[in-house]
């Protein structure tokens, strides 16, 4: 990764981390419709955990997701 | 569907699903020891399934995205067959439809804040102790502590201020906005703004250039801004809550 400068530290263009991510596409709102088969229990428990893990996702994975 | 990426592990590959009028679904076939609900529930508790998953999640999402408007659906989003989900979406039909309307073309953007807080609580302590530095050294003492506990007291409350202010300006310069309850930050280190912001797509020039000279004029004050995208408008598909 390069090394960002205060300046740049400002935009991260597409090259989103992994747990950016997961942030978007999981992001508290897993629905099921049709039937109920998945309980959403553990849902909110990740989503803590993940944006959490959001602001400091840059230092815990330094490779990029894409 | 041709060229589009294999999808989730363990599930077929993802196919188009007529539902008239111009709308498709995509979908694929999830087995149920790999998505019921024993095991996602038990994958949701190890991150390295969950990236497992999302990633390819994207990636389809992504691919669709080139071809046309895609609503993105949120991960995990299980029928129970083809026909349900048909039935599902024809239900909502006119809201769909509103809503391919309002995010065709454009992209979602994402907007973090956070104030490191020990270095912004420095820099007002140090304001106020220049504000206290005249006078007689007792009463400048006094007034130089007195200043100080009102920095820290003033800095939160300025801190959200700032940060809907930001919001309110991005907001004006987007289609459309929603800002999120922000996540717990690392410690010393608070989120004050979770934002998505409907741009336009193409028209993201001006946006950004806002964003970094905003960015700009707060960095001195402990605070640091992280614009991430284009992401496919996951934000903007689920109704205002």
């Amino acid at each position: 990764m390069k090394k960002r400068s205060e300046a740049e530290a400002i935009i991260e263009r597409a090259d989103a981390s992994l747990l950016e991510i997961i942030d978007h596409v999981l992001n508290k709102g897993v629905m099921v419709h049709g039937e109920v088969i998945l309980g959403v229990a553990g849902v909110d428990l990740i989503y803590l955990r993940v944006s959490a893990l959001l602001c400091a996702a840059d230092k815990l994975l330094p490779g990029r997701a894409k | 569907m041709r060229g589009a990426p294999a999808g989730l592990p363990g599930t077929g590959k993802p196919r188009a699903i007529d539902a008239g009028g111009g709308l498709w679904l995509v979908a694929a076939d999830a087995p149920l020891d790999r998505y019921g609900e024993e095991p996602i529930e038990k994958g949701l508790q190890d991150l390295a399934w969950v990236s497992s998953v999302a990633v390819p999640h994207e990636a389809v999402i992504e691919h669709l995205a080139k071809a046309g408007t895609v609503v993105p659906m949120k991960l995990f989003t299980l029928f129970h067959s083809d026909d349900r989900a048909l039935e599902h979406v024809a239900k909502q039909r006119r809201r769909i439809d509103r809503l391919v309307e309002r995010i065709a073309g454009r992209e979602e953007w994402g907007l973090r804040v956070t104030l490191d807080e020990l270095s912004a609580l420095d820099k007002a302590r140090d304001e106020a102790r220049d504000v206290a530095g005249r006078g007689s050294p007792g009463a400048a003492f006094l007034l130089r502590k007195k200043k100080e506990q009102e920095a820290a007291r003033e800095l939160l409350q300025n801190a959200s201020q700032r940060a809907d202010a930001l919001f309110e300006d991005l907001s004006k310069k987007s289609d459309e906005s929603r800002r999120r309850p922000p996540p717990p930050g690392e410690i010393g280190k608070r989120v004050l703004l979770d934002a998505a912001f409907l741009l336009r797509r193409g028209k993201t020039k001006a946006f950004q250039a806002a964003v970094r000279a905003q960015a700009k004029k707060l960095a001195a004050r402990g605070y640091q801004l992280t614009l991430t995208g284009p992401w496919p408008p996951y934000n903007f598909v689920v109704d205002r809550q």
